[in-house]
């Protein structure tokens, strides 16, 4: 593939992906407002997915660790740190809307009884350790190296984020979506699947992107200088 | 060649001996946490009842923040020489790691005697009820801290950002076990001897992340020790 | 008999470096070889590639019969003296304390310490620590290291830097204990002049290419 040249796969998968985010806003912002929460619920549609897509993202980072450990390839190290910088942008967005959406109707922007958005605030700063760590290792196969070892310990938290509000009884609903049927209006289900996929494809997208120029990176370093080139024998000293 | 433990018991000796002569953690990471100990309650000012509440969360809480720091002290394994060596030796990478990890173990089982007392004295919490419970959790979140700012010192070795790295690795990563710690502490007091099943499940708790710990240490010993060549 | 030293287009880069072009090296047992060349050669990336330190980015190689960058070398790395540019002493620890410390993960007895440190003539600083020794004690210290056990392959980076005239003929005495037991010696040095009469081949490492 050329440098700067997107691929026909690509252009597709971006254009159903604007395609579908539109239809999710304009579900979103079409569907009655909720009985209690009224048009504060609607940030659901934002908030859910996004958290979604966190432990999307860090599970495929976990997967793309062991990759990297069973295989010793850098691309599984490349989707390991792609889908984790992703991970740690909706991991954020969770949080912040989140925030906004609990103010109006909890009272509180945060609310540290609450083991979701707790547990939750912990996972994002993991993985911004996680991020940091790759940054501060002196060259892709030690990053690789560190982070994926991080990279599967810290997933462990993925669940425990999930099933903490059923472990705790806190402020945060549990699930809305379960085996037994949707506690939500039909409609609000509905624009919240699509959601769903939206989002799931804005981070297909993003992570195709990201690896695309993280493989540019990687290609960068490969013409290296030899190091003792730069060192010769001094000049002589001039008779001062 | 050596077995698992003897080597552990040697690295651990070394390290101790190590620490005996520069004392990095009884005469710098010590008072630091005795200051910010006395911090806060300046912060707070005079409301005895509220410093009196907040004292044994601040012990966990100084005790989190300033006892990781022990990890990442000077040890043989900062020395690039030295740490080729050891490496020479046929030293079992995961012994050096549970080597260095009990040696931590004891100097902050050591620091947090010293925290607890002080702690005591300041902040006058209310009383311990349940004290076979609260040893427990204290013996266990200095495990389940040793082991995991053991991991993170070995993983951040080398880097030259670590002394800031490894602080925000290890923090999240160990506030489970902040979490339980002053929830046992919390229901070993007084008010609370009648919700001994609330006590165990935190207690497990701090048992399974110490768990985890010690199986990720132990695992990513010898992976760990490929990125120093 | 198998070479106890064999490298095939062996190469080492970094990210932003290559440091050594691809080299193919044999070494017999029982012979001395020594490696000179000026700075930023790649001397001291050699030596760690000798010693299963550092795995090569490229090519393949065995020493003392394990398939570098393989978990083969950890059962060999017992068998391998290495005495690197820098002396590996613990700076708070005394030198006698150092060493026991390495006798004793080896399964070694603490009682050949002090008649290494003698035989070096640190015998008298024993007690004294690494920080507070000279650049020379320090390197006479980390030579005696090597005495308080035997390897097969014996690796010394600029093994005579910073030793006194009296002291240099630690490092004869050490190359030729090894010959003696049948083991291979390596030594790297800027210094192609005060190589010492046991080096039975010299070769030249120029930017990372060797001659």
């Amino acid at each position: 593939m050329k440098t700067g040249h997107v691929s026909m796969t690509l252009k597709v998968l971006y254009a159903i992906t604007a395609l579908v985010v539109i239809a999710g806003a304009v579900l979103a912002l079409s569907t009655p407002p909720e009985a209690v929460q009224r048009t504060y619920a609607r940030i659901l549609h934002i908030h859910v997915p996004s958290a979604w897509l966190a432990f999307l993202a860090f599970g495929v980072t976990a997967f793309g660790s062991v990759m990297w450990r069973l295989r010793r390839r850098l691309a599984w190290d490349r989707l390991a740190a792609s889908s984790a910088e992703i991970g740690v942008l909706f991991t954020g967005l969770a949080i912040v809307t989140g925030a906004i959406w609990g103010r109006p109707v909890w009272g509180v922007f945060f609310d540290w009884g609450d083991a979701r958005m707790a547990s939750t605030a912990v996972m994002f700063l993991v993985y911004l350790g996680y991020l940091a760590l790759r940054r501060y290792s002196p060259s892709p196969e030690a990053a690789a190296n560190r982070a994926s070892i991080l990279g599967i310990v810290a997933v462990i938290q993925v669940p425990l984020v999930y099933f903490s509000v059923n472990l705790f009884r806190t402020l945060h609903q549990t699930q809305s979506i379960r085996p037994d049927g949707a506690t939500m209006d039909r409609s609000m289900v509905a624009a919240l699947l699509v959601n769903l996929a939206a989002f799931t494809l804005l981070y297909v997208s993003f992570l195709a992107a990201r690896m695309i120029v993280a493989r540019e990176e990687a290609r960068l370093v490969a013409a290296r200088p030899v190091a003792g080139a730069a060192v010769i024998s001094p000049p002589g000293l001039s008779d001062a | 060649m050596t077995g698992f433990w003897f080597q552990a018991r040697v690295i651990a000796r070394n390290e101790l001996l190590v620490e005996r002569r520069g004392g990095e953690t009884f005469s710098l990471v010590l008072p630091f946490a005795l200051a910010a100990l006395i911090m806060i309650p300046l912060a707070i000012g005079v409301d005895q009842p509220t410093i009196s509440r907040l004292g044994l969360p601040a012990f966990w809480v100084v005790t989190l923040l300033f006892g990781m720091q022990i990890a990442w002290r000077q040890t043989t394994a900062t020395d690039h020489a030295v740490r080729d060596q050891i490496r020479l030796s046929g030293l079992d990478p995961a012994a050096g790691f549970a080597g260095r990890a009990m040696a931590n173990l004891i100097l902050l089982v050591g620091f947090m005697g010293v925290s607890l007392v002080l702690t005591l004295l300041l902040y006058t919490p209310p009383a311990i009820d349940n004290w076979p419970a609260f040893t427990a959790a204290l013996v266990l979140f200095a495990i389940g801290l040793s082991v995991i700012s053991t991991l993170i010192a070995d993983l951040t070795l080398g880097l030259s950002a670590r002394a800031g790295l490894a602080p925000l690795l290890v923090a999240p990563l160990a506030l489970p076990l902040l979490f339980a710690g002053s929830r046992v502490a919390e229901l070993a007091g007084e008010a609370a001897i009648s919700r001994p099943g609330g006590i165990l499940a935190w207690l497990l708790v701090l048992v399974l992340v110490d768990l985890i710990g010690v199986i990720a240490g132990v695992l990513s010993a010898r992976p760990l020790e490929e990125t120093l060549g | 008999m198998e070479p106890l030293v064999s490298l095939r287009n062996v190469a080492l880069s970094t990210p932003s470096f290559s440091i050594l072009q691809p080299i193919t090296l044999t070494i017999e047992a029982g012979s001395a070889i020594a490696i000179v060349g000026p700075n930023g050669a790649g001397k001291s990336t050699l030596l760690r590639v000798l010693a299963t330190l550092a795995p090569p980015t490229e090519g393949d190689g065995e020493v003392l019969g394990a398939k570098l960058g393989s978990r083969e070398v950890l059962g060999v790395r017992h068998r391998i003296g290495l005495a690197g540019h820098l002396p590996a002493l613990s700076a708070g620890l005394t030198l006698g304390e150092n060493l026991s410390f390495y006798a004793r993960l080896a399964g070694i007895s603490e009682d050949r310490v002090e008649p290494a440190l003698e035989s070096v003539g640190l015998g008298g600083a024993r007690q004294r620590r690494a920080i507070d020794c000279s650049a020379g004690m320090r390197k006479r210290a980390d030579l005696a290291r090597l005495l308080v056990d035997c390897a097969d392959l014996l690796l010394l980076d600029e093994p005579t830097d910073t030793l006194d005239r009296s002291a240099r003929p630690i490092v004869d005495q050490l190359i030729l204990r090894t010959l003696s037991k049948g083991g291979t010696a390596v030594v790297v040095s800027h210094d192609r002049e005060n190589l010492g009469d046991d080096i039975h081949r010299v070769y030249a490492l120029e930017n990372g290419t060797l001659a």
